[in-house]
């Protein structure tokens, strides 16, 4: 299990993790989610051992990892950028990296480049950068490590190669419990593979729950009120995190289930009401909304 | 960068597995060494061959020469050691700037302790295999030419090792550099700077001393920088020279014992040094965060610190500048001496700012950290001061004359001022001291 305690980090005067609190289960899909700067990246690296909190601490089955090669040996980081040797060839990197995780599965790596028509004897350097980020999702995943952290992972990855990479992915995790961290902005992409979300916004936590209880407990409702009243007495009862207006039409993103939302609007005469499915984007969108992190603000100005 | 013993095989492995990954600089210093040493030892002494006016045994006594001045103590390959020094310490290290490469090597399971060491030590390695291949190849070369002798031979094998030292020492210090750095410019410069500060500050400071003391006599004060290799380098080479040089080239058994004496003590603390400084490099190296790649130098009070020890060297430098400028013309020395003041002031102002825009890679950063100019103006007037007035009292000092045991007037150099009238007076030893002594 993977706990982060109370963990803050600043960069110069910039804090970019602020008194975050985690806690991912082993043989679950952690998404980690947040805005632009939310400390993603930073709180991912941490989990690594790459960087050393300056506050609270950062434990992997119960050991703080920084500068632990012990706990490091089960877990293996793939960077937003990553790092190849010049010059080397897609075999060089597996030699080496056979040198320093002893689990790695060297058959598999040849088998999965041929799969993703990936030569080996190519220079890495030649390598587009999808294909980059293949063979280092493919080296993370022949690491054959406990835990994976993937940090924008899956961008620039062509749909096929993706589709592929989360098929592999989910066997590795029913054969051998892997616990990939994902942190991404495409939701899209987190939505079908993640069964847990933390999000994260200016360096703390806005929510850490499962997607299922995430979407069980936000609805969206688009209505037109008879009058003026029955809108009153329908907001008043409601936990209303956005509200828009169009015309007459009122769109609300609400924190509740979805029965007891229903029954409050059956409660009073609406011309036209219905509770739509939310995707993670708009639930992604709402929660930052809240505290003040407006997209369409950027738009507008 | 792997644990494991370096003397295990799989420490070799890993070693072996490390310098795979720096071909380029160990082709560099190969180049290097085999086009200085045994290139340049088989020019010198076949050059020696065409020599006609010579008797055999003189163009051997000059073939000798010409190895020893390539590959023995007097040799100035020591410059070019120290290069290749900076060269593999700095490619060695290189991965402390790059984000990308720091994500690679730190989420390894590797400690900081096991990735230090391999690559210190794998700099060393590859310089020492270099160096020795190099000697022993420009050896047989000399030995094919008819050159080597046993006390040639032993002089080469004691700096063989005083170049493994020197290395080491300079190695240790730009290793230093780079962890107190977070990019490969700065960790350049740095590297000078530590390298050669001490040499510049003692070089500055007796000119200080020779402009404003009349008794301060240059040719009995060479410049000393105890802590610095480079210092006793040069200073092993120009001593030696000066005991070789009153010889016919042929160095007999004790001048060999004298010339090692005169270069073991520099040697030993140059060796001490390179330990000192390694340890500190890894101190350094413990504290130093992940997240400092890229930044100029990572320590905030040792960026003050070198800051503020550079721009009071440029201030003193420009003080002396505006003094030789005009020290020799038509304006009064007494008036160049009030002027410097206003120089030393104007410079400090001026390298304040400019270092802080380099350290701070904006041009805009010039006003940063207004507190440093009035320190560096008080340091930089300060040093100034203690030489204009002779706060000292150098020049007050006059010896008992039972304490003189000879004495001679040089009427070169700032003497001339002191001795304004007796500029005819030649160099001379004069040991009827009471007759001077009234």
């Amino acid at each position: 299990m993977i706990e982060a305690l109370n963990v803050e980090k600043s960069f110069d005067k910039v804090k970019a993790v602020n008194g975050v609190t985690l806690k991912i289960r082993d043989g679950e899909v952690f998404g980690l989610l947040g805005t632009n700067g939310a400390g993603k990246s930073t709180l991912l690296r941490m989990i690594a051992g790459i960087l050393i909190p300056e506050h609270g601490t950062v434990c992997v089955d119960q050991m703080p990892v920084y500068d632990n090669p012990k706990i490091k040996k089960n877990i293996f980081f793939i960077s937003d950028e990553p790092y190849f040797f010049p010059n080397s060839t897609a075999e060089e990197m597996m030699t080496y990296y056979s040198n320093i995780y002893a689990g790695f599965n060297t058959d598999r790596f040849t088998k999965l480049c041929k799969g993703f028509e990936l030569d080996t004897t190519r220079k890495v350097a030649d390598y587009s950068k999808g294909m980059k980020k293949q063979l280092a999702i493919l080296i993370g995943i022949c690491a054959e490590t406990r835990y994976l952290l993937c940090d924008e992972t899956f961008d620039g990855l062509d749909p096929v190669v993706r589709q592929g990479i989360k098929s592999l992915i989910a066997g590795d995790m029913a054969d051998r419990t892997l616990t990939p961290v994902i942190a991404s902005h495409n939701l899209r992409e987190l939505e079908d593979i993640c069964d847990h979300v933390g999000l994260l916004h200016k360096g703390g936590v806005l929510l850490s729950e499962s997607i299922e209880s995430m979407k069980l407990n936000l609805q969206k409702v688009q209505c037109v009120f008879a009058s003026e009243e029955d809108m009153k007495q329908v907001q008043e009862q409601l936990d209303i995190m956005v509200h828009d207006v169009r015309g007459r039409l009122h769109t609300y993103t609400i924190r509740g289930e979805r029965t007891q939302i229903e029954k409050i609007f059956r409660s009073v005469n609406t011309v036209f009401f219905e509770i739509l499915a939310l995707s993670l984007e708009e639930i992604f969108i709402s929660e930052t909304e809240v505290v003040g992190y407006d997209v369409r603000k950027f738009i507008l100005d | 960068m792997m644990s494991a013993n370096l003397f295990s095989t799989e420490g070799r492995k890993q070693q072996k597995e490390l310098t795979q990954r720096r071909a380029w600089a160990i082709v560099i210093s190969a180049l290097v060494l085999l086009m200085y040493y045994p290139l340049g030892v088989f020019i010198l002494v076949t050059r020696t061959h065409s020599y006609g006016y010579m008797s055999a045994e003189e163009k051997y006594l000059a073939a000798v020469s010409a190895v020893r001045g390539q590959i023995g103590i007097q040799q100035f390959g020591f410059a070019i050691v120290m290069v290749l020094a900076v060269l593999l310490a700095l490619q060695g290290f290189d991965f402390l700037f790059h984000r990308t490469q720091l994500d690679f090597y730190e989420s390894q399971p590797v400690s900081r302790k096991e990735r230090f060491r391999n690559v210190y030590l794998n700099g060393i390695l590859i310089f020492v295999a270099l160096y020795a291949i190099t000697m022993l190849v420009t050896l047989i070369i000399a030995a094919i030419l008819g050159t080597v002798n046993i006390i040639l031979f032993l002089e080469i094998l004691y700096e063989f090792v005083r170049i493994i030292i020197l290395f080491f020492a300079t190695y240790s210090v730009t290793v230093l550099a780079v962890m107190m750095t977070g990019n490969l410019p700065i960790a350049l410069m740095m590297s000078a700077f530590l390298l050669s500060i001490e040499y510049l500050y003692a070089y500055v400071i007796q000119y200080y001393a020779r402009i404003f003391y009349k008794t301060f006599n240059q040719t009995n004060s060479s410049v000393t920088a105890i802590g610095s290799p480079l210092y006793h380098a040069v200073n092993a080479v120009e001593r030696v020279s000066k005991i070789t040089g009153s010889t016919d080239g042929t160095i007999t058994q004790a001048l060999l014992r004298q010339m090692i004496g005169i270069c073991f003590p520099g040697d030993m603390i140059t060796l001490f040094v390179a330990l000192t400084v390694t340890v500190v490099a890894w101190l350094c190296y413990r504290r130093r965060k992940a997240e400092w790649a890229g930044k100029s130098i990572v320590f905030g009070t040792i960026r003050t610190l070198v800051k503020i020890l550079v721009a009071v060297l440029a201030a003193l430098i420009c003080g002396i500048l505006i003094y030789e400028f005009y020290s020799r013309g038509t304006i009064s020395k007494n008036i160049t001496r009030y002027a410097m003041p206003v120089v030393i002031t104007i410079a400090s102002v001026l390298a304040c700012g400019t270092f802080e825009a380099v350290l701070s890679f904006n041009i805009r950063a010039v006003c940063r950290k207004i507190w440093h100019i009035p320190v560096v103006i008080v340091l930089s007037l300060l040093i100034f001061g203690i030489y204009k007035n002779d706060v000292t009292g150098y020049d007050r000092y006059v010896p008992a004359v039972d304490r003189v045991g000879s004495c001679v007037m040089y009427i070169d150099g700032n003497s001339v001022n002191y001795y304004e009238d007796n500029l005819k007076i030649q160099s001379k030893p004069m040991t009827t001291i009471k007759d001077i002594c009234i």
